[in-house]
């Protein structure tokens, strides 16, 4: 007996000896990549970056601003490396200014800890066509297991946003919005979105920022000018989400919503932020032999609770096709559960009725299958409302057209989940064609 | 002094233990549910997961409240260590919210119960191999072989039950087989030990079921005395094991399984005993030969079994513990070929044949005295099955399902990974539903070591502990 007291007590012991040293030893290894301050560095005497340099550029600080110029005599680079980070939402910033053109880059990016991979967005400085550019690596979450880019999204396929000779010599701020949670990074040139990329470089990877010039060919006259830098975390994932959108401003803001578009050889797609809302339209080609999404725009996830959703469309084409609106969880594959609503074109709608007729789908029963409900009820002018209630306690979920209930059911998405509500159009087969235009989305989700 | 020569004497398992130390290995949805059980016990005390289900699919759900679906034994012990961190974060200051600490936390309850059992089992696999006639140099290499070469090493890394049952089992093994006449004390403890196992892992009944019988087998007519004491035995895992279900679900009979959450495994654990069906092929071979899954193809050193098993039965010694292994080898693996998940879902290997994994060691002793260079085939066999343990462990153990003729995620995940210089991928978190890139680690990286490099420290623990007789002193 004595001997298992023993036993006992120096187990604990040792047990609380190791926890103690082992937290204290991993907080002070670790804990600096998790502090999320915001930082705008500007330039005096000493930059307080790594510098990592290759070839012949050189730089010199004065006036508060980093110079950076050479007659390249071959490819060369000079690039500052911020600490390392865990990655989170936030954005990079960097003012610069491109004197003259020639062969070089200008870039702002990030990179693994180790160095191996890294993802840039920048001016690709030419004398012909100069542009903003990405480079770099998309990454994928596992080798062998590489989901493919959707059309539109691969970073290999992006197209570049174009730097006119005018804009030489002048200040230009690009920011760098990462948005791990929704898998994006987008480019803004002077506040302008120029374009994003889908990517799997994941919340909390051990990150650092990197800017600085690539000259790319021998006897290339560089002259760049570094105003400032900045990294400003973003907001926590997001708990509530409580929005009215009318998506007639310039862009669709990527905080709320992340855009797929699926614009390809077997669909056509086109969106548009108007005065009157997300306009629309799009149609499927002879390659489209399935039924697919058009676009689908979805929020960051939430943890479900009570959701009310509210959108309303204008619809001045639909066949073969669908809008949906709806929540769905963030889990995909096997375990992906929605409650979708919205309208479906029909050819036999009633006398006085439009084409169109209200749909409900979604998981309820328990079993894991989508469910259709029956049609109920058929729009009675190309201004639909659609609603949707979800109880986050009973879990009941109502769909409404027009103030008209469609449908009701106890769906299997699960109290606190993480969902994401999303809205979009399905087409059905190759002769869909859609044309319509989302005036106002509200959304409360707490 | 004394102490540090009792442990150097004991460096092999000192070894074990820093190596399976060594890894954390992240989230998956089975550690997530064992590990917030633990906390909403401690910390909520409330038998339900509901506060922090969302981050996992292993479930169970009864009037609107979610539970964790595993056996409760490996939370139950787990609440120990937790309410001990709790308790030194106040007295030491640790901010037990940040993430370095929450990983800190989950690691530790892993060392606390996996590495404890991966190495109480490889301590328990030597003294028996010792106990059928193994030379020590040579139980030395087997259980080198058991602690590193086999999938014992992957799990004992992680919040699994399939490892703690697996040193329970051997424990009611050893107590089983080295004697031939059982007290009362020794049957009270194989009791305690063999429900102690059943509430861990379910299916180990089987394996208490072969124990069992061997133990009735040694005396028939002593049968009522065996059955009385391994009951009384019994009765505190047992009662432990009720009263938490009843605690939970109000019925003290009704097992977590019962009310699975998730339609994926509802619609199989809904069939033949909680998705025990008889036996198929293609979790036969899945499970045994397979790329995908395949013990043998992912631990080659089990092959010897045969071999083990051939000698063993030649030489005509101990015919009733032969008996007894086969049939806890046999038994289990019928059980894992009909089981719907045999494949063990994102796993290595096919982990639900963790707990029997000793028993293909030890006709091993047989194979060891009766071939000349048995020892370099032993080594010839042990190294590779430990250079896939340690990749598979290194890189990820919780690999993606696949088609069990076509995939083979050793060279399609594990070794591209390594390839590229990649260690610890898994991007499960146990703490966060979204994918983390810092979900997994092992001590090298956590202290500024990269890829392949971060593996060097354990491999020079490897070359530094490991026991090297002599052969005349064996």
């Amino acid at each position: 007996m004595k001997t298992v007291l023993a036993w006992i007590l120096g187990g604990i012991f040792g047990f609380a000896v190791f926890y103690v040293a082992y937290a204290h030893v991993a907080s002070i290894a670790s804990a600096p990549r998790y502090l999320e301050q915001p930082s705008i560095k500007t330039f005096g005497d000493d930059i307080g970056l790594s510098l990592r340099t290759e070839g012949s550029l050189l730089y010199t600080i004065s006036g508060g601003e980093l110079h950076v110029s050479a007659e390249t005599h071959g490819p060369s680079h000079l690039e500052w490396l911020g600490p390392v980070r865990a990655l989170e939402e936030g954005a990079y910033t960097m003012r610069f200014k491109a004197a003259k053109q020639a062969e070089y880059d200008v870039v702002l990016g990030l990179e693994s800890a180790d160095g191996k991979h890294f993802i840039r967005y920048g001016l690709r400085n030419e004398k012909l066509d100069p542009g903003y550019t990405w480079d770099g690596d998309a990454l994928s979450p596992m080798p062998g297991v590489r989901p493919k880019a959707l059309p539109g999204e691969d970073i290999d396929a992006k197209s570049r946003f174009p730097f006119a000779a005018s804009d030489l010599n002048d200040w230009h701020e690009i920011t760098l919005q990462l948005s791990p949670s929704l898998h994006r990074m987008t480019a803004f040139v002077d506040g302008v979105p120029t374009g994003s990329v889908l990517t799997e470089w994941l919340m909390g990877m051990p990150v650092r920022m990197v800017f600085g010039v690539h000259a790319r060919k021998t006897d290339q006259d560089v002259d760049v000018s570094f105003a400032r830098v900045g990294w400003e975390p973003g907001t926590p994932e997001a708990r509530t989400l409580r929005f009215d959108d009318r998506f007639d401003g310039k862009v669709i803001d990527p905080r709320r919503w992340a855009v797929h578009s699926f614009e390809s050889d077997v669909l056509s797609v086109s969106l548009k932020t108007t005065k009157e809302g997300l306009s629309t339209n799009g149609h499927g080609t002879t390659q489209l032999v399935k039924g697919s999404a058009a676009f689908m725009i979805d929020t960051p996830a939430f943890p479900l609770a009570n959701v009310y959703v509210k959108t309303k469309i204008s619809v001045r084409q639909l066949e073969h096709g669908s809008f949906f609106v709806g929540v769905t969880s963030a889990l995909g594959g096997p375990h992906l559960r929605f409650f979708d609503t919205g309208v479906h074109s029909v050819t036999d709608a009633p006398a006085g009725a439009r084409p169109y007729v209200g749909m409900v789908s979604g998981h309820w029963g328990r079993d894991a299958q989508v469910r259709f409900d029956p049609a109920r009820h058929w729009a009675d002018s190309d201004d639909v409302t659609i609603e949707i209630e979800i109880d986050g306690k009973t879990r009941l979920a109502r769909a409404k057209m027009d103030g008209n209930v469609i449908g009701e059911h106890v769906t299997d998405l699960q109290p606190s989940e993480n969902v994401r509500l999303r809205f979009g159009v399905y087409l059905d087969d190759a002769e869909a064609k859609f044309d319509l235009t989302v005036r106002d989305l509200e959304l409360r989700a707490e | 002094m004394r102490v540090l020569r009792w442990v150097w004497a004991r460096r092999l398992f000192v070894l074990l233990a820093v190596t399976y130390a060594y890894f954390y290995e992240g989230g998956d949805p089975n550690q997530a549910t064992r590990i917030l059980l633990t906390r909403s016990i401690v910390d909520l005390h409330r038998p339900d997961i509901t506060a922090y289900h969302a981050v996992t699919i292993d479930k169970s759900e009864k009037d609107g409240r979610f539970y964790s679906d595993k056996a409760p034994t490996v939370s139950l012990l787990s609440t120990v260590p937790w309410a001990l961190m709790n308790v030194l974060d106040r007295l030491f200051h640790i901010d037990g919210s940040s993430r370095a600490a929450m990983r800190v936390r989950l690691h530790m309850i892993v060392i606390a119960v996996s590495v404890t059992a991966g190495v109480a089992a490889a301590a328990l696999l030597r003294r028996a191999l010792v106990l059928f006639g193994t030379k020590e140099r040579d139980a030395d290499l087997l259980t080198l072989g058991y602690g590193l070469g086999t999938l014992a090493f992957p799990f004992s890394t992680v919040l699994f039950g399939h490892q703690t049952a697996a040193a329970i089992v051997l424990g009611a093994f050893w107590l089983a087989v080295s004697t031939k006449t059982y007290s009362t004390r020794r049957l009270i403890a194989l009791g305690f030990l063999w429900a102690l196992s059943i509430v861990t892992e379910y299916p180990t009944g089987i394996l208490v079921a072969c124990t069992g019988l061997y133990v009735l087998s040694a005396n028939w007519r002593d049968t009522p005395r065996v059955l009385g004491w391994s009951f009384v035995g019994a009765i505190v895992p047992f009662a432990a094991h009720s009263l938490f279900l009843w605690w939970a679900f109000g019925n003290a009979t009704k097992l977590p399984y019962t009310y699975m959450a998730e339609p994926i495994f509802l619609s199989h654990t809904s069939t033949g005993i909680l998705g025990i069906n008889a036996p198929t092929f293609v979790g036969f071979f899945g499970s045994l030969f397979s790329r995908y899954r395949g013990l043998f193809f992912l631990c080659p050193f089990l092959l010897l079994v045969f071999a083990g098993f051939r000698a063993w039965l030649l030489s005509g010694d101990r015919p009733r513990e032969l008996f007894l292994c086969a049939a806890m080898v046999v038994a289990y693996v019928l059980f894992n070929a009909g089981y719907f998940a045999w494949d063990g879902g994102g796993s290595t290997g096919p982990r639900h044949l963790v707990p029997v994994l000793p028993y293909f060691v030890l006709p091993m002793a047989w194979f060891m005295r009766s071939v000349k260079k048995a020892r370099i085939v032993a080594w010839a066999a042990i190294v590779p099955s430990v250079a896939i343990m340690l990749a598979c462990t290194a890189v990820c153990i919780q690999v993606p399902e696949g088609d069990p003729f076509r995939a083979n995620p050793l060279y399609q995940i594990v070794m591209p990974a390594l390839a590229h210089g990649e260690v610890a991928i898994n991007h499960q978190d146990v703490f966060s539903l979204a994918a983390r890139g810092d979900a997994s680690y092992n001590l090298g990286l956590l202290f500024g070591l990269s890829g392949l490099a971060s593996l060097v420290p354990l491999l020079v623990v490897w070359a530094l502990l490991y026991p090297r007789r002599k052969a005349a002193a064996a």
